[in-house]
């Protein structure tokens, strides 16, 4: 029998909370975190020092200049020896943003080494800290992401006014973790509804962001979602982040229509801004139109002779059918020009063929004024 | 039996009378002169009840402001907003203990723009608030109070020209002997903590209180002029910029701030002390007043945020709001909450800052007369969460934490007080953030080389190789070279014309370059990625060369 989806969710979500009361059917079942011979970790750090009064651990010494992740495997160090005396050892640290830093480093490795124990502790908090160490315990605990969804889902069951903040810290520790699918079923089912907009647009962005195809699927799941075009905008702003050149591949194959411009709108100005090469590589190939205008003015708008040589600039803004946006392109290139070769931007004023005469002298007299004016004062 | 109604005795006027002399003892503000207003050649002289005199003239300028007696003012030229106002109508009112003095002007810069000079009975501030139609044609709104140096000649040392031994760059940054520059460009504050600042004398202190900000332009974390020694002992100049140029082409929430017109500007005011700095006046008496443009309490909504889930503790978060018409902005507490007060009605563009960094937009809606409140918001773009195999800087907007990052705001980079800029070579694992440079110039410290060792694992793998950038000068952008391949070249980023780096500014729109770097480029031992800026654009000098500020640089597992 094969397990597919929402079941097998359901029942690996099952076997996570057995594993609450019996940890070692995550060994058995080769799930549990493994972290990487944490104790000689803590030990590589240098200096140790031991808790005033207590015979026990001897945690290392911290500095402020250590990264998050350095304090994160002193902190899987310092938990395998002893949660609590790790969570002292943190509390203890003189410095007011260190103590903080270590203190979450710690809960988080507590929470990814035993998370039902460390939401516990963290439920019995003060009120000032309890948020933070919430949000620090779910970090660690999406290392086995169905389980986190459970702690969560059965908090809220309790008490749906989520006073300790349960709810947007598993979210963002879903979406760090890259459990997106997980995540989804908290949104669909968990989650609080008056959140729901905003998450799930936050929840694609970073989706689309590291993998855009699953998203996609996700999502088309989805279209009866009132949130659909939002979400699927949100996507495309991530995938615009990573692949801009995907994605502009993606929206040249949707219909016409506003989400196709908007797609193509975020391809076009990561993508001019990233690696333009490519994207007059691409540029080359299209056919005349409104996303060549489109591509083009974006590239045009973002470089200048170290990316292509201005004849291939102007041959670029020659082709572009619409008469503002080649308008624009051309003063873009003429600006820049201005500033490394003032004869060459002349040049291209005085015998471009689409200039009517009029155009063409206030063009020409306002770069001659422009190249009597102070340059620094200029920029 | 007759009412006593209206009567008052012998002896209830020698109790007055003593009351009173007691009170003017205690109030020596109070009741010295005569409060009022006259006019004067097609203006007015306004006597503030108390230390204060000025004038304001039939140009709706300030050519006159004498404290206790001693005219503060630049005898050859006025106070006034922009360079001039130009006023075609000047009006005087008096509103029960509230003088108001309205000015129209017909300049063609500033077609029906309306500014406000207003003082209460015994106090000595001259508040002002400033309606404009259109952007004044000089690309900036601002009020200039022209004090006179040798009165008043302990202003904030960083823009103290004064002593200088000519302009280094342009007309505006200047050199000592002994090496320090100065500008009016340096020493300012971020918007998001302006209070009050000012320049003090013998017995007598200068200051703005820079008042309301949200009609204003750039956001929370953009600097502007606020004060400048003239350089010639003339003028020790204290402003108020409520706009400018200098922050044209500043995107927030992904759109282009526009310069706000049609809205009142302020209440703002200049405050007169006898040298102590003065804490920011209450304005709220101005709501009564009927200004053009003025919304009170009751026409504002409130937003509530009850917090931010994924908070990084090493930073200070605010959340800020923009539209159109206003922008606001509020320092979050240590859980994300927090509350914004007084906000015009509607739809804003919500951001939330890490330090300097937008690690989330939004939008939200708000109605006048109720609060908004908003749930726990999630923070999932803050890439620093991002792994690494090593990391130079942490992302939050600004290079403060390396070479030089901290001088931006405070001096040329030139000035004799920046450590060497390099160029530099920089080892992960050895060297200190601070000593990576906070700026790339490509006429002076160009290239940084970054040294690192990879694993076989890793060099056996393609990484993203990022590069943060907070601003940019003349087009300058990141030419990466790694292990003698050179990677794509990059487009410019959009940021502000106007020059950053010598004029006490990292402040532009944070921009990211993304590379990704195949396996075969990399080495398992040692290996070196060297940065060099690139642009389309001639430099114009060592400093005013293609350029970019560091926000972070890392390499991604």
């Amino acid at each position: 029998m094969v397990l597919k989806g929402k079941w097998l969710g359901l029942v690996l979500a099952g076997i996570m909370v057995l594993s609450c009361i019996y940890p070692h059917v995550l060994g058995l079942l080769g799930q549990g975190p493994k972290p990487s011979n944490p104790v000689q970790s803590a030990r590589e750090a240098g200096p140790t020092t031991a808790l005033k009064g207590e015979v026990g651990p001897v945690f290392p010494l911290l500095t402020e200049s250590m990264s998050d992740d350095r304090l994160f495997t002193l902190g899987r160090g310092a938990v395998a020896e002893s949660p609590l005396l790790a969570v002292d050892w943190a509390r203890s640290q003189p410095d007011d943003v260190l103590r903080r830093r270590i203190l979450s480093a710690v809960v988080r490795a507590w929470g990814e080494r035993d998370p039902c124990t460390a939401f516990d502790w963290v439920l019995e908090q003060a009120d000032f800290e309890r948020q933070e160490d919430m949000e620090s315990v779910l970090y660690g605990a999406v290392s086995q992401p169905w389980l986190a969804l459970s702690l969560v889902r059965q908090l809220l069951k309790n008490d749906p006014s989520d006073p300790y903040a349960s709810a947007p810290a598993l979210m963002v520790a879903l979406s760090r973790a890259g459990a997106f699918q997980t995540a989804l079923a908290f949104l669909q089912n968990g989650a609080p509804t008056n959140c729901r907009a905003d998450w799930t647009a936050n929840l694609f962005k970073h989706w689309g962001e590291t993998q855009p195809q699953s998203a996609l699927q996700a999502l088309a799941a989805m279209t009866n979602d009132p949130a659909f075009n939002s979400t699927f905008r949100a996507l495309a702003d991530g995938w615009s982040q990573s692949n801009p050149g995907s994605l502009a591949d993606y929206g040249e194959a949707m219909p016409d229509g506003t989400e196709r411009n908007y797609v193509l709108h975020e391809a076009f100005n990561q993508w001019s801004l990233q690696n333009p090469e490519a994207m007059m590589n691409w540029l080359s190939q299209q056919a005349s139109g409104q996303s060549y205008d489109s591509a083009a003015a974006d590239l045009i708008r973002k470089t200048d002779s170290v990316n292509c040589p201005p004849a291939t600039a102007m041959s670029v803004v020659n082709q572009i059918s619409d008469p503002t946006l080649r308008m624009q392109s051309f003063l873009n290139l003429l600006g820049t020009l201005q500033t490394s070769d003032p004869s060459a931007a002349q040049q291209y004023a005085a015998s471009v063929s689409w200039l009517d005469n009029q155009t063409r002298q206030a063009l020409i007299d306002g770069l001659k004024n422009i190249s009597q004016q102070d340059p620094i004062r200029l920029k | 039996m007759k009412s006593n109604h209206g009567r008052i005795g012998l002896k209830s006027l020698k109790v007055l009378s003593f009351i009173a002399s007691v009170f003017l003892l205690l109030h020596p503000r109070s009741g010295f002169a005569s409060f009022g207003v006259t006019s004067s050649s097609g203006g007015y002289i306004v006597n503030n009840g108390a230390n204060l005199v000025f004038t304001v003239d039939s140009a709706g300028d300030m050519p006159s402001c004498k404290y206790k007696g001693v005219e503060l003012n630049d005898t050859q030229k006025a106070s006034c907003l922009a360079s001039g106002f130009g006023a075609s109508s000047v009006q005087a009112s008096v509103q029960g203990g509230v003088i108001v003095i309205t000015c129209v002007s017909k300049d063609s810069e500033f077609v029906n723009c309306t500014h406000y000079y207003i003082v209460t009975n015994g106090l000595d501030d001259i508040f002002m608030a400033t309606y404009p139609t259109v952007e004044p044609s000089v690309g900036e709104l601002r009020y200039i109070f022209r004090g006179q140096y040798n009165l008043l000649p302990n202003g904030p040392p960083d823009s103290n020209n004064n002593g200088n031994t000519g302009a280094i760059e342009s007309s505006d940054v200047f050199g000592h002997a002994n090496g320090t520059t100065t500008s009016k460009y340096y020493g300012n504050e971020r918007a998001h903590i302006l209070t009050v600042k000012g320049a003090t004398g013998s017995g007598v202190g200068v200051f703005t209180a820079f008042g309301n900000r949200e009609s204003s332009t750039g956001g929370p974390f953009v600097r502007d002029i606020e004060n400048q020694g003239d350089g010639s002992g003339g003028d020790q100049e204290i402003y108020n910029y409520m706009n400018s140029g200098h922050h044209l082409d500043l995107t927030i929430a992904g759109e282009l701030e526009a310069f706000r017109v049609n809205v009142l500007h302020g209440p703002y005011a200049f405050c007169f002390t006898t040298g102590s700095t003065p804490s920011v006046p209450n304005m709220n008496f101005i709501a009564n007043l009927g200004l053009t443009g003025y919304v009170g309490s009751s026409g504002r909504g409130r937003l509530v945020l009850n917090g931010l889930s994924g908070m990084n503790p090493n930073y200070t978060y605010t959340m800020g709001f923009n539209n159109s018409v206003a922008q606001y902005w509020q320092q979050l507490g240590s859980n994300g909450s927090g509350e914004c007060y007084n906000m015009k009605p509607g739809t804003y563009n919500m951001t939330i800052y890490k330090n300097e960094l937008s690690v989330w937009t939004g939008s939200v809606t708000l109605t006048a007369g109720q609060p908004t409140t908003l749930h726990t918001i999630t923070i999932t773009d803050d890439p620093s969460t991002t792994p690494t195999i090593w990391r130079i800087g942490d992302w939050d907007g600004t290079p403060l934490e390396f070479l030089n990052g901290g001088n931006i705001m405070y001096m040329h980079p030139s000035d004799v007080r920046e450590s060497k800029w390099g160029p530099v070579n920089f080892t992960i694992g050895q060297s200190s953030t601070a000593s990576f440079p906070a700026v790339q110039f490509r006429g002076t410290n160009s290239p940084t080389t970054i040294w690192f060792p990879l694993t076989s694992g890793e060099a056996g793998a393609s990484h993203v190789f990022k590069i943060g950038i907070t601003d940019a000068y003349n087009g300058g952008r990141p030419s990466v070279v790694i292990n003698g391949h050179a990677l794509s070249n990059p487009g410019a980023s959009t940021q502000p014309e106007a020059r950053c780096f010598t004029t006490g500014t990292y402040r532009g729109n944070n921009t990211t370059f993304t590379w990704t770097i195949p396996s075969s480029d990399l080495i398992n031992g040692w290996n070196s990625i060297t940065i060099t800026p690139i642009s389309g654009s001639s430099d114009l000098s060592p400093w005013l060369s293609a350029s970019f500020s560091y926000d972070c640089v890392e390499l991604d597992q």
